[in-house]
């Protein structure tokens, strides 16, 4: 039923190449810890690199672990590993952003964050609310930790735990989300999210990252993997060559953490983009962004893991027509190719500025992108011969119960957002711009919003680790 | 003589290293010197690379790989270029790195390579420099431009902290600073007191040359 862009022969050669890429040239491993486990597992020392035996790899990927997410509200489930549609999440981490209210771009602050936020929550789309702003208004040293702990108190929604950049944080993002459930164990049974670590590309895993892995694959947290590789600067220029290192480091990665702890649950997360070949910057406005997500989606699908890919992307500065044929694009390969999980949302300038117009009018680009996402349902009694039959009698489509009982289950779609009236009401009515739209829903839904969703008690025990955090690192 | 400078300028042209160094080879035997190697051949190829890169018709990896040919006919006639030169040019001296926590290598060694190509003179500290080695190489190596690049939003910070020592030890006035990296603009430039921006690779170059009055 989904769009398969890759032939089974396809699948064979590329998991080949990757088993060959991580046996005869490896990945290069930094940091004692990791080093020593996949040494004692097999790998061999090949200078910095470490190279990967076939059997170890294919080992680790027999053994498959299913992967859930609750919401911070934990009646909200996202069963990824046996989903049958696709979720969606914001961009993550991004300290400009676009201010409606004069169309200049200014530096990301605490309360954008926490609006971002809570226009997510109450939006359809994202699914899983990401830490979208860096702002910059934080402490410097704890900011990471810091926008976890203010995207958690203000969504009921799952979120991402925090993008870790070394095993401290890796430590005090778990302990701050588990002040959501109580505990770590509690946490773990039902995570409110992942904990995404990126390896650089190609093929290099830090001792930074070595150890956040560790430290998150002994938590039983789920992990998003998170490999960053650019076709042409990072990987290779071609879309085949590119999947196949981006292969290679999902499954160094996945060795690590399965070795570590075999039940790790793993989102099989793509990242692969174009390069500007004139700027030597990531492309914004890439077509092949959707279609190598949609390539990697049944990638992870062949190995048993959930996917995330890239969903909408633009290279444009504006929520504009561009942003918006380029969103079209980037989101329809990989949601009719059934992937997990598809991000974007809310992000311009390839993911480097945010904004809370496109976040509103993205609800709708993923809500009509959805919509024929698993086909149509082909049955006697959904076509409705006998409606036809009925109003060729004399009859009214309108009239009939066939027309309201499937209108009333989405055969039509209805938006909220855009204008369908013709000119001259358009006119009559303000001429009002879909930009124009999105700023009055960002009002609306940030007046309904409740505010801090989690009790008193939570919140100080969250601003209790922050300090102490905070205490750890300066001092 | 000129077929021979010709050939060169056009291996140049179309980044083919081993045919430059072969051209090269021969010019040296047939008695040109080294100078007017560079002079006539890599600089006339380099001078049409870069007019092909600004109408267009070239992307990076065209300008990659001419100033790769280029980088080994230069060092294949360093040791004969010791002895001619008589010059007192000296080249511009780039000090250049990626700030302490990023490990962000590709922008900052495409940079490289046409700092290179321009005839600059680099001195790479790699990735994950601590700030205080950036300003140790600016006064050791007595550097024209300091280039910092940072590509995390998490390690931008560092650039700040970089300028911010060269004022405490009085060498800010002494080098021009540009910084660069994905998540930076104009107005990060301004505030940290770097004295220029660039979005890109080749509009770091500019830029230089633009700080060094050479455009």
């Amino acid at each position: 039923m989904w769009f398969e862009p890759l032939s089974e022969k396809d699948l064979h050669l590329i998991h080949d190449l990757t088993l060959k890429i991580l046996q005869e040239t490896g990945a290069v491993v930094e940091g004692c810890e990791a080093r020593q486990i996949l040494m004692s597992a097999g790998c061999l020392e090949d200078d910095r690199r470490l190279l990967f035996p076939p059997r170890l790899v294919e080992d680790c990927l027999a053994h498959k672990v299913a992967v859930t997410l609750y919401g911070v509200d934990e009646s909200i489930v996202l069963p990824l590993t046996e989903a049958p549609r696709s979720y969606t999440h914001n961009f993550g981490s991004v300290s400009v952003l676009l201010d409606p209210a004069d169309n200049r771009i200014r530096e990301a602050m605490l309360q954008d964050l926490i609006d971002f936020v809570r226009i997510s929550d109450t939006l359809s789309h994202p699914d899983m609310v990401v830490p979208s702003l860096r702002p910059t208004d934080l402490p410097e040293e704890i900011a990471s930790l810091a926008m976890t702990a203010y995207t958690i108190q203000n969504t009921n929604k799952p979120v991402d735990i925090g993008t870790a950049s070394d095993r401290w944080e890796i430590s005090y993002l778990i302990r701050i989300a588990a002040a959501i459930r109580g505990s770590v164990q509690k946490l773990v049974e039902k995570p409110i999210g992942t904990l995404s670590i990126s390896p650089l590309s190609p093929l290099n895993f830090p001792a930074d990252i070595t150890e956040a892995i560790i430290e998150s694959a002994r938590s039983g947290l789920p992990i998003t993997m998170l490999p960053c590789p650019t076709r042409g600067l990072t990987a290779p220029v071609t879309l085949a060559g590119g999947l196949v290192q981006q292969n290679a480091e999902q499954l160094a990665f996945l060795v690590l953490a399965r070795l570590i702890n075999k039940d790790t649950p793993l989102v099989y997360t793509c990242r692969l983009a174009g390069a500007n070949m004139r700027t030597g910057c990531v492309s914004g406005r890439d077509p092949d962004i959707g279609y190598s997500g949609a390539c990697a989606a049944q990638l992870a699908r062949y190995y048993g893991l959930p996917s995330g890919v890239y969903g909408l992307d633009t290279g444009s500065a504006q929520p504009d027509l561009q942003s918006g044929y380029e969103r079209a694009i980037g989101g329809l390969y990989p949601v009719l190719a059934g992937a997990t999980l598809v991000s974007g949302i809310g992000a311009l300038n390839a993911g480097l500025l945010a904004s809370a117009e496109q976040l509103v009018i993205d609800d709708q680009i993923y809500a009509m992108i959805m919509h024929r996402q698993k086909g149509i349902a082909v049955t006697e009694e959904v076509i409705g011969a006998e409606v036809v039959n009925a109003v060729m009698r004399g009859g009214h489509f309108l009239a009939q119960e066939h027309t309201r009982n499937y209108m009333r289950k989405g055969e039509i779609f209805t938006g909220t957002l855009g204008n369908e009236s013709p000119y001259e009401q358009w006119r009559a009515t303000g001429s009002v711009t879909i930009r124009e739209q999105a700023r009055e829903k960002i009002r609306q839904l940030l007046a309904e919003h409740p505010g801090v969703l989690v009790s008193a008690t939570v919140s100080h025990e969250i601003e209790v680790i922050l300090e102490e955090a905070r205490f750890e690192r300066s001092g | 003589m000129k077929e021979i400078l010709q050939s060169l300028a056009t291996a140049i042209l179309s980044g083919n290293k081993n045919a430059a160094l072969e051209w090269a080879e021969k010019g040296l035997q047939s008695g040109i010197k080294p100078l007017e190697l560079i002079s006539g051949g890599l600089t006339v190829g380099l001078d049409e690379v870069g007019e092909k890169f600004e109408c267009g018709e070239y992307y990076l990896p065209d300008m990659m790989l001419a100033a790769e040919a280029m980088s080994a006919v230069l060092e294949m006639l360093a040791p004969k270029l010791e002895q001619e030169r008589n010059t007192s040019e000296q080249a511009v001296r780039v000090v250049i790195g990626t700030v302490k926590g990023d490990l962000h290598s590709i922008g900052k060694d495409i940079v490289i390579m046409l700092l290179k190509a321009a005839g600059m003179e680099i001195i790479d500290l790699g990735v994950d420099v601590p700030s205080a080695n950036f300003v140790r190489s600016v006064a050791d190596n007595g550097a024209d431009v300091l280039g910092i690049s940072a590509l995390m939003t998490t390690t931008i910070q560092e650039q700040k902290k970089i300028i911010d020592l060269l004022v405490e030890m009085g060498l800010r006035e002494k080098v021009k600073v540009i910084v660069g990296g994905a998540p930076l603009s104009e107005e990060w430039a301004l505030k940290i007191g770097a004295d220029a921006y660039a979005a890109d690779a080749i509009a770091g170059v500019k830029k230089i040359k633009a700080l060094l009055n050479l455009a």
